[in-house]
């Protein structure tokens, strides 16, 4: 997973701010609204692209879990709060986490507020109809594409 | 805690401190080395299962169902979801990857150049079905085997840094009495698991060569993930 590692790097190129890990997201809690389908993740900086199962959870638009999984193979998992957010890449096992809002490099971060109907930053384009969405970054061509089972 | 796991015979077991053999260290038990005897005597096998997942990001297990097919040696085929939603089929060169939502397939050579954690890691999913001792112990290092009531139980290690780097541990479950397989449990570098209880297994049923040959519709696209930019 050359490839991801890579990824990583580019992502962290801007230094991220440690803070304490995030509690576990009980998804079972009230308010949450969990969603799983498929996506392409389109790395930045070139043509590689994976696919793999997407699960994508929201409570109450405060809070979000994200997962990328090659399966049996987990490639990302995130978290966003209103104080900050978190984001691991199993293969490389590299944790990062801050506070406030997600660094922009962190595509997957804002794939449940463009879903949410949230303000995006202004490098990300966000399109969806009945066949899918489409997540981009249109600094760097990182795109996640994909789709929820209705 | 899963209550699959919590119900399964190896936990009442526990539970109710049946005194258990464990073995550390090289040494084949002899429940194990009955287990990859009877392992030739498999030519095919199919059963369904449940996949478990736990992360520590989570409060609780994600779970999803399948089906999977085997054929000696080596050629296996796991679809996910009910219809499929997720096929990967291991050819005797590259494991496909197959997206029907997605219209797309993906290939993981198995030989030649490409070497590296990733596709060591995918050899590793072979794990349940060992030809032998010495194959079994030629990928892995066997750190423990468990025997309580019925169940036996493997704890691996793979031999390879690279694979071990995304997957340091594997544990196999199998039957005691008839050395079908029970289950697999993946430990993933993060701290993540994945569980595979499987259920209606049939053994030796007559081999479909089309569940691992299959024929990819002509407008998928077709990636190679892992192949090197020119």
């Amino acid at each position: 997973m050359k490839v991801l590692l890579i990824a990583c790097l580019v992502l962290f190129a801007v230094g991220c701010r440690s803070m304490r890990p995030l509690p576990p997201a009980n998804l079972s809690a009230p308010g949450w609204t969990v969603r799983h389908g498929q996506a392409v993740w389109h790395l930045p900086q070139g043509e590689r692209e994976v696919a793999g199962e997407v699960l994508l959870a929201t409570q109450d638009g405060r809070r979000s879990f994200v997962q990328f999984t090659k399966n049996p193979f987990p490639l990302v998992n995130g978290q966003t709060t209103a104080n900050g957010w978190e984001v691991e890449f199993p293969p490389q096992n590299k944790h990062y986490s801050g506070g406030g809002k997600p660094p922009v490099r962190v595509l997957w971060l804002y794939l449940p507020q463009a879903l949410l109907g949230h303000a995006l930053p202004k490098e990300m384009s966000w399109h969806s109809d009945a066949n899918g969405w489409r997540l981009e970054n249109k600094n760097n061509g990182e795109s996640i594409e994909g789709y929820f089972e209705s | 805690m899963n209550l699959r796991l919590m119900f399964s015979p190896l936990c009442l077991a526990a539970m109710l401190s049946i005194p258990s053999l464990k073995l550390h260290s090289a040494e084949i038990s002899p429940e194990v080395a009955a287990w990859l005897a009877a392992q030739t005597n498999i030519h095919a096998w199919s059963a369904e299962f449940v996949q478990t997942r736990t992360l520590k990001s989570l409060a609780q297990p994600l779970t999803s169902t399948g089906h999977v097919w085997f054929a000696a040696p080596n050629r296996f085929r796991w679809e996910l979801g009910h219809p499929a939603q997720t096929i990967a089929v291991r050819e005797p060169q590259e494991l496909l990857i197959i997206y029907p939502r997605l219209k797309r397939v993906e290939h993981f050579p198995l030989t030649g150049e490409q070497t590296g954690q990733w596709r060591e890691a995918l050899a590793l999913l072979e794990a349940g079905f060992p030809r032998s001792q010495a194959q079994l112990q030629a990928q892995y290092e066997i750190l423990s085997q468990t025997v309580n009531g019925q169940t036996g139980e493997i704890v691996l290690q793979p031999r390879s840094s690279a694979a071990r780097r995304i997957m340091p541990q594997l544990k196999i479950d199998f039957d005691t009495r008839d050395f079908s397989l029970r289950g697999t449990e993946l430990h993933f570098a993060d701290g993540s698991t994945m569980r595979n209880d499987f259920k209606h297994p049939v053994l030796n049923p007559p081999v479909d060569e089309t569940l691992f040959a299959p024929e990819v519709p002509p407008d998928y696209k077709s990636v190679q993930p892992l192949k090197r930019a020119p």
